[in-house]
């Protein structure tokens, strides 16, 4: 369980991690999920605080919600700067994830909870914990395989659950259903309207959905003593959100960014150092 | 919420929310109109059903957002009902108005 857990990790892919999913928040705030900000003018009769908001004093959303979120985007582009050169992440990372914690309760006290932010929220917390770490970072640390390992197992979860509550909600006869067409009616793109005239790919589709989630994205928490085996499925989960997107128009872009821990991002500084000065690269 | 299951052979439903501004013209209200999105307004349909004077509240968020445009004389939920045949939408649509708010 140990070596499972706090397997020695590259701190190098801490510190990309750190760049990465601090400069997304600025695109999630302003450009992706930019409708955040337009419950700052949501009267507050049609707030409905999640559980947190009623646990913890947090204030209803309002007009303060338009600054707090562009200080947000500074405090995040600043800490993408730093992270590059490994100032200050413990601080800076906390800072981070305590004010994106409030930004998703902003989000999702409306009446829908999106399920694609549980990865991403444990990242931001777990990143501050592993300390320093560069971008050309040589050495791993048990305090890296730890971060990596939660966040992996967060990823998993957000599909495992998903499955459950498909069974939960939908029964098995969620497999025989017709939830897909509904999700195609809901919001077709030019890529799904000819699947409505073929109903067996959706029937099929949601299939093939439950046992990705139920039987393949729990894969993603063994380790492989071929390490390519987990990058070959991060990489597949990353192409499914690709092809959702095309169908139905959701994409789970923080999910997404929370899958990257999957990857070797340690070797983007090897890819650095060989484009600024190859003599120098050790052996 | 699509965890639930839809039977092949009975309805799916699809919600929007629809207002009359003052010149008139009626509008199919999106995220960027009022900061609510569809789905945050499907997840407290039945708070406006009970009390639907809260859709004021949406034409409260336009005003907000938009100043400039004309404001909403009249708020409407709006549910259509695909009958589905063998998971296929055999092109019959119902459309029933859940709630409405209008301006006095």
């Amino acid at each position: 369980m140990n070596s499972w857990l706090f397997r020695p990790m590259p701190l190098a892919r801490i510190a990309w991690l750190r760049v990465i999913a601090y400069a997304f928040v600025p695109v999630d705030i302003l450009v992706t999920t930019e409708w955040v900000m337009d419950h700052s003018v949501v009267p507050g009769s049609l707030y409905q605080p999640l559980r947190i908001g009623r646990l913890l004093p947090l204030p209803t959303p309002g007009p303060w919600v338009e600054p707090f979120g562009y200080l947000l985007v500074v405090a995040c582009l600043l800490s993408a700067a730093l992270a590059a050169r490994d100032r200050l992440p413990s601080w800076l990372g906390a800072l981070v994830a305590v004010g994106y914690l409030e930004w998703m309760v902003v989000a999702m006290s409306y009446g829908k909870v999106d399920h694609d932010r549980v990865a991403f929220l444990v990242l931001l917390f777990v990143l501050p914990t592993v300390g320093r770490a560069r971008l050309d970072d040589d050495r791993r640390s048990q305090a890296a395989g730890w971060a990596l390992m939660l966040i992996t197992i967060a990823v998993t979860a957000t599909y495992f659950l998903a499955a459950l509550a498909k069974i939960r909600f939908g029964g098995l006869g969620w497999l025989d259903g017709a939830t897909l067409t509904r999700a195609l009616v809901r919001r077709n793109t030019v890529l799904s309207e000819p699947l409505l005239d073929h109903t067996w790919i959706l029937h099929s589709a949601q299939y093939a959905i439950m046992a990705l989630e139920l039987f393949v994205a729990p894969l993603l928490l063994v380790r492989w003593r071929r390490v390519g085996v987990t990058y070959a499925l991060a990489v597949g989960f990353l192409l499914f959100h690709v092809m959702t997107f095309a169908i139905v128009t959701i994409i789970f872009l923080p999910h997404c960014i929370a899958l990257l821990a999957l990857l070797p991002l340690e070797r983007l500084a090897r890819l650095k150092r060989r484009g600024r000065s190859p003599e120098l690269v050790p052996r | 919420m699509y965890s639930t299951r839809d039977d092949p052979n009975g309805t799916v439903i699809s919600t929007r929310v629809e207002a009359v501004d003052s010149t008139g013209a009626t509008l199919v209200v999106s995220v960027g109109d009022t900061g609510l999105r569809r789905a945050e307004i499907e997840g407290q349909v039945d708070r406006f059903i009970q009390n639907p004077s809260l859709l004021a509240d949406l034409s409260r968020a336009h005003h907000r957002l938009h100043p400039d445009e004309p404001r909403y004389q009249k708020v409407r939920i709006v549910v259509a009902r695909y009958q589905l045949q063998d998971s296929r939408p055999s092109g019959e649509v119902t459309e029933q108005v859940l709630a409405t708010w209008t301006r006095r």
